[in-house]
């Protein structure tokens, strides 16, 4: 019955949410999955998503994973990112896995060829999580066959530094991402990369209203994979995966992308379908401090 | 205290490139922020922007101009892109800069072409550089029809 009870505090927040509740939204989400582009949140803006993974195994059962992901833009040049991970497995149970907290820096104020982006992470997740956000390493799809019981029982508390360059020219946007990840249990650096391209699928935008016109969706390609370690660099061992993209930004500002991943070797899982949605909240800075002056 | 073996000593040895990669990545970072956070000059306005595009970005020329349909492209791309913060008729909302004022209205089409795709990052304003050129100049097009 405590449950039921309409606490003082309730009335306060629960009008509050809604007022936040984006009713006109603002520049979408980059079409990538994995991959990073130099595109930064914009200042005061917070954009939610949520981006579930379907993986076939070759072996073990299917899975859904999934991140919620809350992303802020704290300047022009810092955007700020807060994940959560989970994961159902079938035949095994549905689990929390852990968080991330990532924050990228654009250290150069002008568009230049080729834009450098600094990224630093620092992730607390067990062995169970199933999201494939950040393929390193020798990871591989024999881990993803431990049953969750087991794998939850592996901590990791991971920093993370990827290196972001990005090209945007005549429409295109071209990125490439190192990544190095260090177990903070002094586990040796792990290193990866992310490769992406992405275009519109038209360059001049219609002068009417429409939902389906062709500026609004963008396609394109993603690469990805583990490059293994410190005393063991290279591609041996390590599973890598390639990934058509659709992205289609409607006009009020939600962004919903769609990504099927094909594992490129045997260490790979076989299939993914990555789908994601993400509203943007503009001036979400504004509305919080006009809500509780 | 447990005294040092060979062991233990390798371990070391084999740590101090995984520090130093850690030291430099902090550095990296470190000086990243330092730079990005440079107060911006003080004649730093629209007009003093604008000014700073470069002579080559200046002169080119919008292939839209005078087009009545690419400005009202350009407009639906405002109100996409642009009006949460210039707001829905170009004013500006707080500190965000008035699209109506002469030093925007002046200046050439290159240069408020330059000044879109490269945005005022620090104080605010994103690079819409992800939109292609065309996008760009239909905006463009849209913001010479407020005066």
């Amino acid at each position: 019955m405590r449950m039921l009870t309409k606490s003082k505090g309730a009335d306060k927040i629960l009008p509050a949410l809604l007022a936040l509740l984006p009713l006109c939204l603002g520049a979408a989400e980059r079409p990538y999955f994995v991959t990073y582009d130099h595109e930064l949140e914009e200042p005061g803006n917070l954009e939610v998503s949520i981006n579930p993974v379907l993986g076939v195994p070759k072996e073990g059962n299917k899975f859904l994973g999934s991140w919620t992901e809350f992303e802020y833009g704290v300047k022009g040049w810092w955007t700020t990112e807060f994940y959560l991970d989970g994961q159902k497995t079938s035949r095994d149970s549905a689990i929390f896995t852990g968080f991330r907290w990532e924050n990228r820096f654009r250290p150069l104020m002008k568009e230049h060829w080729i834009n450098p982006v600094l990224y630093v992470e620092f992730e607390s997740l067990n062995g169970a999580d199933k999201t494939l956000l950040e393929v390193v390493n020798h990871d591989s799809a024999d881990d993803l066959a431990v049953p969750n019981h087991e794998a939850r029982s592996e901590k990791k508390h991971e920093m993370e530094g990827k290196l972001i360059l990005s090209s945007n020219f005549k429409g295109w946007n071209v990125s490439e991402n190192f990544i190095a990840e260090k177990n903070l249990n002094n586990n040796p650096w792990e290193f990866g990369y992310a490769f992406g391209v992405n275009r519109p699928l038209a360059l001049i935008a219609s002068s009417r209203r429409c939902r389906l016109c062709r500026e609004n969706f963008r396609s394109g390609v993603e690469l990805y994979g583990g490059l293994g370690t410190r005393h063991a660099f290279g591609f041996p061992g390590t599973s890598h995966y390639v990934a058509p993209i659709l992205a289609w930004e409607l006009p009020n500002g939600t962004s919903l992308r769609i990504s099927p991943t094909l594992g490129l070797n045997k260490n790979s899982v076989r299939t993914l379908l990555r789908f994601g949605v993400s509203y943007e909240i503009p001036r979400f800075d504004r509305r919080i401090r006009r809500r509780f002056r | 205290m447990i005294p040092k073996t060979h062991h233990n000593r390798a371990a070391e040895m084999r740590n101090i490139p995984t520090r130093w990669s850690a030291a430099c990545l902090a550095l990296t970072l470190i000086a990243s922020i330092a730079l990005a956070a440079r107060k911006p000059g003080k004649d730093d306005g629209p007009a003093a922007q604008l000014s700073k595009a470069p002579a080559r970005a200046r002169s080119l020329q919008n292939p839209f101009t005078g087009q009545s349909e690419a400005a009202a492209a350009g407009r639906k791309l405002y109100q996409r892109h642009c009006s949460e913060c210039h707001g829905s008729d170009g004013h500006g909302l707080d500190y965000a800069a008035d699209l109506h004022s002469p030093a925007i209205q002046d200046a050439p089409p290159g240069a408020l072409f330059w000044a879109l795709r490269n945005g005022r990052i620090r104080k605010g304003m994103p690079s819409w550089s992800r939109l292609p050129d065309q996008q760009l100049w239909q905006l463009v097009t849209y913001l010479k029809t407020l005066h």
